[in-house]
């Protein structure tokens, strides 16, 4: 196709499209009808303002319809929009998932304190039920500070034993090349998608 | 007398072990540290330093004494039945929750004879802060979660293609950098690998769950964002119950988790439209 020397302007394709009159040039009209590259760019208007129409037209929660392997405008914008403020603030949204997760947590706990659980050697009932959650709690704690006190001593250990095995290092150093020239492809790949 | 004494004691004392991919069995006093990398050390003498062991498991014999701290990656720490564990110093399994919640509710690892129910107690506690964790992402994170989620859900291929390619390069990367760098270098740069592995991790893994939720529901809807995400955990954390298969899935979910995080760039979309103010 041969580009035009006189390109619609964008507003006025949309204007067209939409059967409104044009804002820049009067003759936009006339001249699409003889303009091919014109043509084609008031008709992806008219698609473009017709997808957008269809917002509306979708419930809330429909997949996108898929034609030609092209995601339906309207479903995407409505699959990936962020939550409103209403939605964010709506307690009926986020209650199910948060009792969910205490649900999870108790019956976790539950299987913890059943194989100790003995109502003969505690003071009480409770007592007994409380020692487990205590002791989890102390040993999340204590978790954490271990965590943060042995990684550098370990990494350094690990470092030690490594250091040793040069070979070792080559050998994944010549492997990383062609594993990282796979991966930028295929991150690549996606971005031209 | 007491000079050839002294000699002997000085030739039976040997200086510290470092080993990789090979099993370890102390049986004379070691004077330094002993470092082991996927091996098995077997204590069955003095060990005046530090044992450090990761991706293996450390057995003690009767006559076994570790003088300094004891720290197993990824490992076992085996004690025969009803003796205290041999340590002087410090004893460390990072990561492991069992061994401490154990020592909290006075009971000896090795006592134990319901191990398989702790572990399910635990693995419960750990799925409720993966969801815990996943809505609080869901909730400053939206939109982000939402491209990851539909990105993974029309380019599966890609995606565990991409999952498995940046596991391996990090782990390369990091065994290079350990084996061939100064450990001033090594270290910073074996921190960071991990840092960006676990953000992956815990990014991706929010999205799978997101998208597998949508798939159970049959909603992409805004809307029932938090009820998905609590679905498709539910899915994959019965699943991970499982003995053998629920670890086998967990792990492909996290190789899944990565390649998501990584082909979407966390969910930061491709092209950012400017609004003029």
């Amino acid at each position: 196709m041969k580009p035009c020397a006189r390109p619609l302007d964008p507003l006025d394709a949309e204007a067209i499209a939409s059967g409104a009159e044009p804002v820049y040039a009067r003759d936009a009209s006339d001249h699409t009808r003889v303009c091919l590259s014109c043509g084609r760019a008031v008709s992806e208007a008219a698609v473009l303002s017709r997808q957008i129409d269809s917002l509306g037209k979708l419930r809330d929660g429909e997949l996108p319809a898929i034609r030609d392997g092209v995601p339906d405008l309207a479903g995407s914008v409505l699959r990936l929009r962020p939550f409103s403020r209403r939605e964010r603030r709506d307690l009926a949204l986020w209650k199910g998932p948060c009792l969910f997760t205490a649900l999870l947590f108790f019956s976790g706990f539950l299987v913890l304190t059943l194989p100790g659980i003995s109502a003969s050697e505690q003071a009480s009932l409770a007592a007994a039920a409380l020692a487990p959650l205590l002791a989890l709690l102390r040993a999340g704690s204590r978790s954490l500070a271990e965590l943060a006190s042995a990684w550098p001593a370990g990494l350094e250990a690990l470092g030690q034993a490594m250091r040793r095995e040069q070979t070792l290092g080559l050998v994944c150093l010549f492997l990383l090349a062609p594993v990282l020239f796979g991966l930028r492809r295929a991150l690549a790949r996606e971005r031209r998608r | 007398m007491i000079a050839a004494g002294l000699f002997a004691v000085a030739v039976a004392v040997s200086p510290g072990q470092t080993a990789f991919a090979r099993n370890i069995e102390i049986e004379k006093p070691i004077s330094g540290r002993v470092v082991a990398v996927l091996s098995d050390v077997r204590i069955a003498s003095r060990v005046s330093g530090d044992v450090v062991v990761w991706g293996g498991a450390v057995t003690f014999s009767p006559s076994g004494f570790v003088e300094g701290n004891l720290s197993v990656f990824g490992g076992d720490v085996i004690v025969p039945e009803g003796k205290p564990l041999p340590v002087r110093g410090t004893v460390s399994t990072p990561g492991t929750l069992l061994r401490l919640y154990l020592d909290e509710m006075h009971r000896a690892p090795w006592q134990d004879r319901s191990q398989g129910l702790l572990i399910r107690g635990l693995r419960l506690l750990a799925l409720s802060v993966w969801l815990a964790v996943s809505l609080a992402l869901l909730f400053c994170f939206a939109s982000p979660f939402a491209r990851a989620a539909a990105s993974a859900d029309t380019h599966w291929s890609s995606t565990l293609l991409a999952g498995a390619l940046g596991v391996l390069s990090l782990l390369l990367a990091t065994v290079a950098a350990l084996a061939l760098l100064p450990p001033t270098l090594a270290i910073p740069i074996a921190i960071l690998l991990g840092s960006v592995a676990v953000a992956a991790k815990v990014f991706g893994m929010g999205a799978l769950f997101l998208l597998l939720g949508q798939k159970l529901l049959g909603s992409v809807a805004p809307a029932k964002r938090p009820a998905a995400l609590a679905a498709g955990l539910a899915l994959l954390g019965v699943v991970s119950l499982l003995p053998f298969i629920g670890s086998v899935v967990w792990s492909a979910a996290s190789v899944v988790g990565v390649g998501i995080a990584f082909l979407t760039r966390f969910g930061v979309p491709r092209f950012r439209v400017a609004i003029p103010a």
